[in-house]
């Protein structure tokens, strides 16, 4: 038996609820042994991508699969099936207010209870999607033969969601917010919920839109629930607001705008409508399910664990949490051509006085170097160093020389890129781009007095691999930069 | 593993700079206009001024609404909202930006807005006796590697606030 919220009035024990511990819990269900029971055994989200390392067989995913296969066969006009579970989303989605959260929370826990009655998975619990430890689409959703798979998304396996918006530092900092307006999205300032202005919160318009945009295809649409992607990322966002409600002690609103708001878009396993007020929903992540802790990267204590390859690059991609400031930076904007065995240099034209600071050993300054807008070069046999007021360096320049400022290589899977499909053309090639420390460079370069106070000459040098024949293979970019950051 | 080490190498540079190679530079006042600012895929990065007002009163919270988005192609796109100022201190040229957010639009091709926290910039502000003090706008791709496609979003005039101090949940013991 499922403990099932419906059954109490929200007047029993939810007036202007917002945060709701533990121990409070326990005294509310302390006359219902059973009622204990279930709570304490409810069914536990976890983290999709964990399970799959561990067994790509976890009865989690099976369940999962299954639950979409038997949800696809069902009549489109069956509002359990996949079709008129995408249709409720396409046609009555709350985004851009405050009744974001409660509606998706609503959506999971009836779609949860579809997929468990029609698996016969009763302890099935919806797995999530952690972007900020894994910002790539997990692996359970990329085997092509899978009910998971969707073919429309925009990006590939590799690709991984920015740091800008799932990254730990700006997720910490949507965690930290204790405004729930501004964590949460504000109240609809009209009576039409799907068409007003706007009052998006950080939480909504940070990790949870550009999730959506990132993958895109179907998810990048209202129409995104035909995505099972969908349902794992909305459940990573339930997570950190029962994590900001629950372990964070922040308090949702007490406007009866909100409280008393029915959700009444969903069935239940049985394909019998419900009403749910939104104040209630507060209660779901303590009574009817829980989190296996949703935990930002790095955020742990204790010993850094040991990572794996997959881990050791989304660590990398998500970067430190820390915080640059670009100051003074001077641009060139045109295009630079280098070719292996032919150098180019080129002068950025420099405010005198503006890199002072950095040259006399400001510790929380430094002067990078952007390479911009560069085009992947078809053939990648070569790598490029840069040296700074050197205009006659070449490939035998060692590196060991006081103008060597740093190098960097392509690394790049084409056939990872989207619209190559079979017959198709080979897309353009993408733009990229590197940043170099240039710092003590500059700063060797000023002692030794052979710095000018208004430019700086960049040279490139193009260098084959070894045993690569690269000879004629050019690298064209399209920006340099050089900047003043402050950390 | 020598080999190893390279590839790891070339990826941080190659992430670190996929990221940072979308920096630009102030585009001063271009966009502005009377009643808001457009930002396009040609000009991504737009400025309102910030009253002297504005700045006495520091408001804590930043509403921006993005009236109209004209974007056929459904371009994924996110807007980067800075507080941008010239420090007084010596030496140190500026603007410097300070991000006070940044925030997408689901779906991307409708109108939208973001509300965020302006405190700790404002702190900042105060603490460098900034000038020239200016709120800038910059739209950048979610994929960095697609080519843009025709995208034109109409910002308001941002809307400072004042805030309602946070709720304490209640002792329900």
């Amino acid at each position: 038996m499922e403990l099932d919220l419906g059954l109490f009035s929200r007047r029993d024990f939810l007036k202007e609820v917002a945060a709701f511990g533990a121990a409070n819990l326990a005294l509310w269900a302390g006359g219902c042994e059973s009622c204990v029971q279930q709570i304490q055994n409810r069914p536990t989200r976890k983290n999709i991508q964990e399970l799959w390392d561990a067994n790509p067989s976890d009865p989690v995913i099976v369940t999962y699969k299954n639950a979409v296969t038997a949800m696809k066969a069902l009549p489109s006009s069956d509002p359990r099936s996949w079709q008129g579970q995408m249709q409720i989303h396409l046609n009555k989605c709350i985004h851009r207010n405050w009744l974001w959260l409660p509606w998706h929370r609503v959506y999971l826990l009836y779609f949860e209870r579809i997929c468990r009655k029609l698996t016969g998975d009763s302890n099935f619990a919806l797995p999530y999607w952690n972007w900020n430890t894994h910002p790539a689409v997990p692996d359970p959703f990329w085997d092509t033969s899978s009910p998971l798979y969707d073919s429309n998304r925009a990006i590939t396996q590799s690709d991984q969601a920015d740091s800008s918006y799932i990254g730990t530092s700006v997720l910490q900092n949507i965690l930290n917010e204790t405004n729930f307006d501004l964590f949460a999205s504000g109240p609809p300032p009209t009576s039409n919920l799907h068409n007003g202005p706007d009052a998006t919160g950080m939480l909504e318009g940070t990790p949870h839109n550009n999730i959506h945009g990132f993958v895109g295809g179907d998810m990048g649409t209202f129409s995104s629930p035909l995505d099972p992607v969908f349902y794992t990322h909305h459940c990573m966002c339930d997570c950190m607001w029962a994590h900001w409600n629950d372990d964070l002690n922040n308090a949702n609103t007490n406007d009866t705008a909100w409280t008393n708001f029915a959700i009444n878009d969903f069935v239940d396993e049985n394909g019998n409508p419900v009403s749910v007020e939104a104040g209630i929903t507060v209660l779901y992540p303590l009574l009817t399910y829980q989190y296996e802790p949703c935990s930002l990267a790095q955020a742990q204590a204790g010993a850094a664990p040991k990572l794996t390859g997959k881990q050791l690059q989304a660590f990398l991609k998500a970067g430190a949490p820390s915080k640059l400031t670009f100051g003074p930076r001077f641009e060139l904007r045109q295009t630079v051509t280098t070719e292996v065995g032919k150098p180019s240099t080129t002068a950025l034209n420099v405010e005198p006085g503006a890199l002072t600071s950095a040259l006399q050993g400001d510790p929380h300054t430094r002067l990078v170097l952007t390479v911009g807008d560069t085009q992947m070069p078809p053939k990648r046999d070569f790598f490029v160093r840069i040296f700074l007021n050197k205009p006659d360096a070449a490939g035998d320049t060692p590196i060991d020389d006081p103008h060597f400022a740093g190098s960097f290589g392509f690394f790049f899977d084409e056939s990872g890129m989207k619209g190559q499909e079979a017959g198709g053309t080979m897309p353009a090639a993408p733009l990229t781009g590197f940043l170099v420390d240039v710092t003590s460079t500059l700063q060797k370069l000023n002692q030794a007095g052979s710095l000018s106070s208004n430019q700086a000459q960049v040279t490139l040098v193009t260098v084959p691999y070894a045993r690569r024949e690269a000879a004629g293979e050019q690298l064209v970019l399209g920006r340099l930069e050089l900047a003043v950051a402050r950390f | 593993m020598t080999a190893a080490i390279h590839g790891l190498l070339i990826g941080v540079l190659f992430f670190g700079g996929t990221r940072t190679g979308e920096q630009s530079s102030d585009a001063g006042q271009e966009g502005m206009q009377a009643n808001g600012v457009k930002l396009t895929n040609t000009r991504p990065e737009a400025s309102f001024p910030v009253p002297a007002a504005t700045l006495a009163s520091s408001p804590p919270v930043l509403a921006l609404h993005f009236t109209q988005v004209t974007n056929p192609s459904e371009t994924p796109f996110q807007i980067f909202v800075f507080l941008s100022y010239r420090p007084a201190e010596e030496g140190v040229a500026g603007p410097v930006r300070v991000l006070l957010g940044n925030g997408a639009l689901y779906p991307p091709d409708r109108p939208g807005g973001l509300i965020m926290r302006a405190s700790s910039a404002f702190r900042q502000l105060k603490a460098a006796k900034g000038m020239d003090v200016k709120l800038v706008l910059e739209m950048k791709r979610l994929h960095p590697q697609t080519p843009w496609s025709p995208v034109e979003v109409t910002v308001a005039p941002p809307e400072w606030r004042s805030e309602h101090p946070p709720q304490s949940p209640p002792d329900l013991r």
